[in-house]
């Protein structure tokens, strides 16, 4: 039955979640809005800089936030099924089974005392799906499918045998065995070089694609995006600020944020020695938003209203949603791509 | 004898480094070449990039440079004197004219200290310290870093990332250095911010005709930030020379490879773009594989990669060296 559902809906379904920090009178609001869905087969990259609510948001879908955190409002399901509600107890039977949660530091996420297959086999025993013989002869695949050289002898290593790479390799499978039906991917290629990085990418990309999985990327890296993506959220202190397929947001980004980030990674329409574009200032803290636009002290394009009202994420008409009072009146300027100050056009 | 090249602020001759250590909780001690026969020059007022990934040795060059980590051979000069068997004094002297800015800024500052107290410990620690002028300077070089006279009475904790960067230039600035030498300044902080600490860097750089020493694993900030660059590879520099000519044009397959690994903002062009992909991990410098490092990792190799270590020689545009057998 389920899996009918998934083949027709979205995998995973977020709606208007606010998550919380700290007591009953707390206005540190990490996530406030946030709304989307994955489909199967989909890569939703959410993007941001630290502190902007998207590892927040992450680990609320995971019902993993630190004590001090808790979901006040939305809902959140998966294949239809609401799970926001759903007890401690409950929730472990989604958790890992349907949904795996890829932490960014492979070594936080592993457990240095336990050899690799212990871990690699753990979510399928503490389920009861098998025989520890069956999950065994499943981990060993995995590992040899996520390009571990010799998975049999791997099975048997620590964590600190293996380098950086291997690592991130073994945490996938160990999030795979379950066969959920979404990944979430916290800064997946933070933590390795930058050409283990690129075969860290295509291997989900790979695994994603064989698998029908349905993936949320949570990265700063907007290369990352622009190379795995179907659909990107930027988010700004909590805020969704801009929601679009990745061609769109990288073409013709509709909020001036997203716009500045962008820039600010542009290093091959600037010649080089000369100065970057840069956003001035930094993103705020949660507890000294800005009045309207949490954005406005650091934008261009700021005007009165932006500092009065929290603009509504609304289509806007690069297409896409777009938060930004300027770009719903259509009075952002044409943006320019670097593809585009190069061919002059 | 013809007369020798003028001196070079810095002169890195041959240099290696070899670290012992232990592996695996065995007592057996292994041990690991972290630098190996490296030259570089560093010319007043120039910058000079080094790009790598872990265990390139590039962290290990910088520590050498500042003389924080003797080499096991070779030497380095800063300024025509070696550094190596200088006196205590010397040392000391020697630090005023070469400063540093690590990755992490919060590591780099005391957070018991007031911002004030931060910047004037370079001139009590050097007997500079003088009551009419140093809150002068000190004033001053907040405005350099762009940072409000307000912080001087608060502490490092009360400041973002970015900031406390900017406390941590502003500190390596206090004596005036004719060398800094930046190991990743920028990787800890996020991307809007990273635009703005190179800015600044490039006009600190500028103005003060300083030289500087960007160690960074982001290709695309070295070359944006220094005219010559070295790529460095398991301990070695593999290709050097001007960063427009390396980048435009890389000899050595790792620098290739790296290029192509970073992926570019835009889906469009990184759909259309051919990659280059590289199996494995960097070579452990603890074993280093025969002949070529790359060697393992290479799609080019052939025989003799296997066996003989391939020296830097030219190849390309004037000064570019490449240390390939294959590299034309």
């Amino acid at each position: 039955m389920t899996e009918t559902r998934a083949a027709t809906g979205p995998v995973l379904e977020v709606e208007d979640l606010h998550t919380v920090i700290g007591g009953k009178d707390s206005r540190l609001m990490p996530v406030n809005g946030v709304s989307f869905t994955v489909s199967a087969g989909e890569t939703v990259a959410i993007v941001g800089e630290s502190g902007s609510g998207k590892t927040m948001t992450a680990l609320s879908v995971m019902r993993l936030l630190p004590k001090a955190g808790r979901i006040v409002d939305g809902r959140i399901s998966v294949k239809g099924r609401v799970i926001s509600d759903l007890s401690e107890r409950d929730i472990q039977s989604v958790r890992g089974v349907e949904i795996a949660y890829m932490p960014q530091d492979p070594m936080s996420g592993l457990n240095p005392a336990l050899t690799v297959g212990y871990q690699v086999t753990e979510p399928l025993l503490v389920h009861h799906k098998g025989s520890r013989q069956e999950a065994e002869e499943d981990a060993v695949d995995l590992l040899g499918k996520v390009g571990i050289p010799d998975p049999s002898r791997t099975m048997r290593s620590y964590p600190h045998q293996l380098s950086g790479g291997m690592r991130q390799r073994v945490l996938l499978a160990m999030c795979l065995i379950g066969r959920p039906s979404i990944l979430i991917a916290d800064e997946p290629t933070t933590a390795v070089d930058v050409t283990t990085q690129e075969q860290i990418i295509d291997l989900l990309a790979s695994i994603q694609s064989e698998s029908q999985l349905g993936m949320v990327l949570i990265t700063h890296d907007l290369g990352v995006v622009a190379r795995i993506a179907t659909t990107v959220l930027v988010m700004y202190a909590g805020r969704v600020v801009e929601h679009g397929s990745a061609d769109q947001v990288f073409e013709e980004p509709m909020h001036p944020y997203t716009r500045g980030l962008l820039q600010s990674v542009d290093f091959d329409s600037v010649t080089p020695g000369t100065k970057l574009f840069a956003l001035d200032g930094a993103a705020p803290q949660l507890d000294n938003l800005p009045a309207g636009c949490a954005f406005h002290p650091r934008c261009q394009y700021a005007e009165a209203a932006c500092l009065q009202t929290v603009p509504e994420l609304a289509p806007a008409p690069g297409g896409g949603l777009s938060a930004c009072l300027v770009a719903a009146r259509g009075d952002l300027p044409r943006w320019e791509s670097a593809e585009d100050l190069r061919s002059g056009t | 004898m013809t007369s020798p090249p003028a001196a070079a602020l810095l002169e890195v001759d041959g240099v290696s480094k070899t670290f012992n250590a232990r592996r695996g909780g065995h007592s057996r001690r292994i041990e690991v070449a972290a630098l190996n026969d490296v030259d570089l020059r560093i010319e007043a007022a120039e910058t000079v990039g080094i790009v790598g990934e872990t265990g390139s040795g590039k962290s290990t060059l910088g520590r050498i440079i500042l003389g924080l980590e003797a080499p096991s051979a070779g030497k380095v000069q800063f300024d025509g004197q070696a550094i190596a068997g200088m006196s205590r004094k010397q040392v000391k002297q020697l630090r005023r004219r070469m400063q540093v800015v690590f990755q992490d800024p919060y590591e780099s500052l005391n957070p018991y200290m007031t911002v004030r107290e931060i910047l004037e410990e370079p001139f009590r620690v050097h007997d500079l310290y003088d009551r009419q002028t140093t809150p002068a300077r000190v004033a001053e070089l907040l405005d350099v870093v762009g940072l409000p006279r307000s912080a001087l009475g608060r502490t490092p904790l009360a400041f973002s990332g970015g900031q406390q960067q900017r406390i941590v230039i502003a500190r390596s600035l206090t004596l005036d250095p004719d060398l800094l030498v930046a190991d990743e300044p920028t990787a800890s902080l996020d991307v809007s911010i990273q635009a703005q600490i190179l800015n600044l860097m490039l006009d600190i750089q500028r103005q003060r005709q300083m030289s500087m020493l960007l160690i960074s694993h982001n290709l695309r900030v070295v070359r944006h930030m220094s005219a010559r660059m070295g790529v460095m590879y398991a301990g070695r520099i593999v290709e050097t020379g001007y960063s427009a000519d390396v980048y435009r044009s890389p000899k050595h397959p790792y620098t290739t490879a790296l290029l192509s690994a970073v992926p570019v903002a835009n889906p469009r062009r990184e759909r259309e773009r051919h990659r280059i992909k590289v199996t494995g991990e960097a070579a452990d410098p603890a074993r280093l594989p025969s002949g070529c490092p790359f060697h393992p990792r290479c799609w080019l190799a052939e025989e003799q990669c296997r066996t003989t270590r391939p020296a830097l020689r030219p190849v390309g545009a004037q000064g570019q060296l490449v240390a390939c057998h294959l590299a034309k």
